[in-house]
């Protein structure tokens, strides 16, 4: 696959050249929260009619704003949605407005589905496009690279790959996998078939890199594609995937 | 007296559909607000009812000719509140 475009947002990383400073330190696998991101306000996303935009959460915003990106103008290719907890902080409000008042909005109800931000981007173009939402748990770098892969496969010549999440409500930080859920972003990839990048079994690591118990992380997987000199990412800590960019005057 | 409550239940309906961008003032009283006029959809009427209901103590029905006329405009809502109202 080509890495024909992209765009990020994430609070106070809202330039390319500041996101790729990012990746430069970027250590695969650290904890890339930023203390702030439960308070971190969300983008303004002025490109969404208001009547749209307003049904848009935390999450939902980020999403709407790197999906509305002047220099990346969408044109009509499938998406595909990647997020470990979507808009979880509005699932939770509901449940404990059920729980106290014993009705919930309708609205926020509406809303409270994993391919929600996307659908509204959908209507506020008027588009059909398909659009597929996936919640990998901690493989979602690999499975949105797989769904696309198969968009590839069925004809498709550019596919948007969207990664975004924000963090869990505080009521689960006593859990541990909610350490790690953390982080808020958003972040597109325009991907097109072609030979610049490719998925590779698991085999001789020429990379060096070492086995790792986790799988890559969508930050995992933006720093990579931001930095040139990376020749592999383990997407999967079972062996299995490796992402390898082809070395320059071989492709 | 029904001009502040007009004016109160713009506000409400700004405040329980989270209407960026728009005053009472941009709101006219005798516009639709479905469809056309404010452009407000059908989930917008369901969180109405649950919010005139929290508010004011209404309970509208789902569907009938009448919630279509208490609907018709931000006027039509304010006159069925101020008849209506048991809080």
């Amino acid at each position: 696959m080509n890495l024909r475009g992209w765009t990020a947002w994430a609070p106070g990383r809202e330039t390319p050249a500041a996101w790729r400073a990012w990746a430069l330190d970027a250590v695969p696998g650290a904890q890339r929260e930023e203390a702030a991101a439960a308070e971190a306000e969300a983008p303004s996303v002025r490109e969404i009619p208001p009547l749209l935009r307003r049904r848009a959460d935390k999450m939902g915003r980020a999403a709407l704003h790197v999906l509305s990106r002047p220099e990346l103008p969408y044109g009509d290719q499938a998406i595909v949605l990647c997020s470990r907890i979507g808009e979880f902080s509005r699932s939770f409000a509901l449940q404990d407005e059920l729980a106290r008042e014993g009705r919930v909005s309708p609205q926020q109800f509406s809303m409270a589905v994993h391919n929600a931000a996307g659908g509204l981007f959908m209507m506020a173009r008027a588009a059909n496009a398909p659009l597929s939402a996936l919640a990998a748990g901690e493989e979602g770098a690999l499975a949105g690279l797989q769904e696309t892969l198969g968009l590839f496969a069925d004809g498709a010549e550019t596919v948007w790959l969207l990664y975004c999440d924000e963090p869990l409500p505080r009521e689960y930080h006593s859990f541990a996998s909610a350490r790690e859920l953390t982080a808020y972003f958003a972040f597109l990839l325009e991907l097109s078939p072609g030979d610049e990048f490719h998925l590779a079994p698991e085999g001789g690591d020429e990379d060096g890199k070492a086995m790792t118990d986790r799988a890559a992380s969508p930050l995992d997987l933006l720093a990579f594609f931001l930095r040139p000199g990376d020749g592999a990412l383990r997407l999967s800590p079972r062996g299995g995937w490796m992402l390898r960019r082809t070395p320059r005057g071989r492709s | 007296m029904l001009d502040g409550l007009i004016h109160e239940i713009k506000a409400f309906i700004i405040e329980t559909l989270g209407l960026e961008d728009i005053a009472p003032e941009d709101i006219d009283q005798d516009a639709p607000l479905f469809g056309e006029g404010l452009g407000l959809d059908s989930i917008d009427s369901l969180e109405l009812g649950v919010g005139l209901q929290k508010r004011y103590g209404l309970k509208i029905s789902a569907e009938s000719d009448e919630t279509r006329q208490i609907f018709s405009s931000a006027r039509a809502l304010a006159e069925y509140v101020a008849a209506q109202r048991t809080r």
